[in-house]
């Protein structure tokens, strides 16, 4: 076997210098569009002080702070991005967008 | 017989500790006031006359003695907490009792020996009252000319007790929750979660329906703000607000 000529190689320091242009050169969301993320949907709060709380027995009813025919809200993290009615769909939950919310 | 190692004093902290409420006390009360015991805080507490049964003179001494048990040693004083808790209930083992009220007393006679003898005034260990069913146990201790309440914690007491942990009764409020039960918490409640990409929350449009993953027969969540899901409930309405019936899985 016909011997190879191997040559070793030495990387170079990478300075970092600061630049004004960014790399990422396509659009940020189309990045990151196939990223999956978890949404939650909020109907409201319910306001109680310790004692109520752990008087709440079986059945108790708790009031929310939002009413019947109320949008609720879409949650992502701890932003809302979108409100809309309570639906049910195929026996499922849901939430029919009737505001989204501006970008920032 | 457990030890107390304490520190010397300077004389600005003992003169603080003499005059009972100096300057050196409210940092120490701060810091404990943000110390969380169960989301307990000091002015709970402290501030709970009714609950406590206890004069304001010996609010006071609750205060100081925290004080002065924190100039001498934190650790020491991790052990004992001040919230008294009077059940009146002997749950514990009289074995049991006697060695917790032993080494209770050897630690704070010697940590007051000590702060007695910087200070010049006679530190005196009046009886004990303990109540083991509680899991609290409560010391009175003359110190200075002013009578002075050690509430010490279930921590202490189960240190003591080795395996046999000491619990508040079931079937009541205990004590501790009734000093915070005004204390306003707010729930959110969750109807339920879905995952979808980022193109596709871009993508929503009004009319659209996002379909959660919980059934319509589902209960939905009261979550805690920190993520604790407190309690299971079923939609629906009280009056024209929305309102959730609660039910404790299991």
């Amino acid at each position: 076997m016909a011997k190879k000529v191997v040559e070793s190689v030495e990387l170079q320091q990478l300075d970092a210098v600061p630049g004004k242009r960014k790399v990422v050169t396509a659009p940020a969301l189309e990045v990151v569009r196939d990223v999956k993320v978890r949404l939650t949907a909020v109907l409201g709060e319910v306001s109680l002080t310790v004692g109520e709380l752990f008087e709440m027995a079986e059945n108790s009813v708790v009031a929310l702070n939002t009413l019947v025919d109320e949008d609720i809200e879409l949650v992502l993290g701890d932003r809302v991005i979108a409100r809309g009615a309570l639906v049910i769909a195929d026996d499922h939950f849901g939430i029919q967008i009737s505001e989204i919310m501006k970008k920032e | 017989m457990p030890t107390v190692a304490l520190r010397p004093y300077k004389t600005s902290e003992l003169v603080a500790i003499e005059k009972g409420f100096g300057d050196i006390v409210a940092p120490w009360l701060d810091a404990w006031q943000r110390e969380k015991v169960e989301s307990l805080t000091a002015r709970n507490v402290v501030g709970n006359k009714d609950i406590l049964g206890n004069s304001l003179a010996e609010l006071v001494a609750i205060r100081v003695t925290r004080a002065i048990a924190l100039l001498a040693n934190r650790d020491s004083m991790a052990r004992i907490l001040f919230v008294k808790e009077d059940l009146g209930r002997s749950a514990a083992p009289k074995g049991v009792r006697d060695k917790v009220v032993d080494d209770c007393l050897s630690d704070l006679a010697l940590l007051f020996n000590h702060v007695g003898s910087c200070t010049n005034q006679r530190a005196e260990l009046l009886r004990p009252h303990f109540h083991f069913g509680s899991g609290w146990a409560v010391v009175t201790v003359v110190f200075g000319g002013k009578s002075l309440v050690f509430l010490l914690g279930p921590e202490l007491c189960t240190r003591f007790a080795g395996e046999r942990p000491v619990r508040p009764p079931r079937g009541q409020l205990p004590t501790l929750l009734a000093a915070i039960s005004d204390k306003p918490l707010a729930f959110g409640v969750e109807l339920g979660s879905t995952t979808l990409t980022i193109g596709q929350i871009q993508n929503l449009a009004v009319g659209d329906v996002v379909r959660l993953d919980t059934a319509s027969t589902q209960p939905v969540a009261l979550v805690s703000k920190s993520g604790y899901i407190v309690s299971n409930g079923y939609l629906g309405a009280s009056d024209i607000r929305k309102a959730v019936q609660l039910y404790r899985e299991n």
